[in-house]
């Protein structure tokens, strides 16, 4: 049963799992979990909280696919990439938060905003606003960092394609990202962007 | 590479690739630096 199993296709073995086979879950867990930990490692450094996201992930993941939320055919490990992803970023946040809680009372806190994660409808508004104003702070970057910016984020190019396109290393492709997030994070800072 | 879930692809394999680069080049011990990466993510990545 199980060897069969780990023949099939991802979207083949969450099917399975759909119509009430459970081990399939197995399968696919097993198959991807050195990747996710390892991303998730990589972003936290600390083995014991990659371990928890990991197990915040796998819970999202299935939950998500249990609603039929997962529509991304064919790239399943892409998609979990990406919710490791935003564990993570809510990980750093609740740690900001806990280190910065004072802060939030003298207006809206970009970078302490948890909300951004979760957005319900109510919080639609202010979450375009703040799109409006990280694009304006993009512009004030240096040229050849808002460009790696507008490549990555945008066009959704990777480093490597950044690097060949814009005729640079690969490590001086990463440091001009680098700067620019420092860049906007003074930014972001020094206008006190207060939206509400 | 495994074989065994060619469906995933290149992308996916690309994708921990350059994230793996970005966790370690870029974001390095900076935790702040993970947070404006989200906000810039959620901000420009609608081809709006």
């Amino acid at each position: 049963m199980n060897l069969n199993l780990k023949k099939l296709s991802d979207n083949e073995l969450l099917s399975v799992y759909l119509s009430g086979n459970e081990v399939a879950v197995s399968v696919l867990v097993s198959r991807h979990r050195r990747r996710i930990f390892d991303y998730i490692n990589m972003m936290v450094k600390d083995r014991d909280l990659a371990d928890d996201i990991f197990q915040e992930t796998l819970i999202r993941v299935l939950r998500f696919v249990s609603e039929g939320r997962y529509t991304e055919n064919g790239k399943f490990l892409s998609w979990v990439l990406r919710i490791a992803h935003n564990q993570v970023i809510d990980h750093f946040r609740q740690k900001k938060q806990q280190n910065n809680i004072s802060e939030g009372e003298a207006g809206y806190d970009l970078l302490n905003n948890k909300d951004l994660a979760e957005s319900t409808v109510e919080d639609q508004m202010v979450a375009r606003q703040i799109e409006t104003d990280v694009r304006k702070l993009v512009e004030q970057l240096p040229p050849e960092q808002r460009e790696v910016v507008m490549m990555r984020y945008y066009m959704g190019m990777s480093f490597k394609e950044i690097a060949a396109e814009t005729d640079v290393s690969i490590n001086t492709a990463l440091g001009r990202m680098r700067y620019a997030l420092i860049n906007m994070r003074k930014l972001i800072e020094e206008k006190q962007l207060i939206l509400n | 590479m495994s074989q065994e879930y060619d469906e995933n692809g290149l992308n996916a394999e690309r994708l921990l690739e350059d994230e793996m680069l970005f966790s370690k080049e870029v974001v390095g011990d900076d935790d702040d630096l993970m947070l404006v990466d989200c906000l810039l993510r959620e901000a420009l990545s609608k081809k709006s």
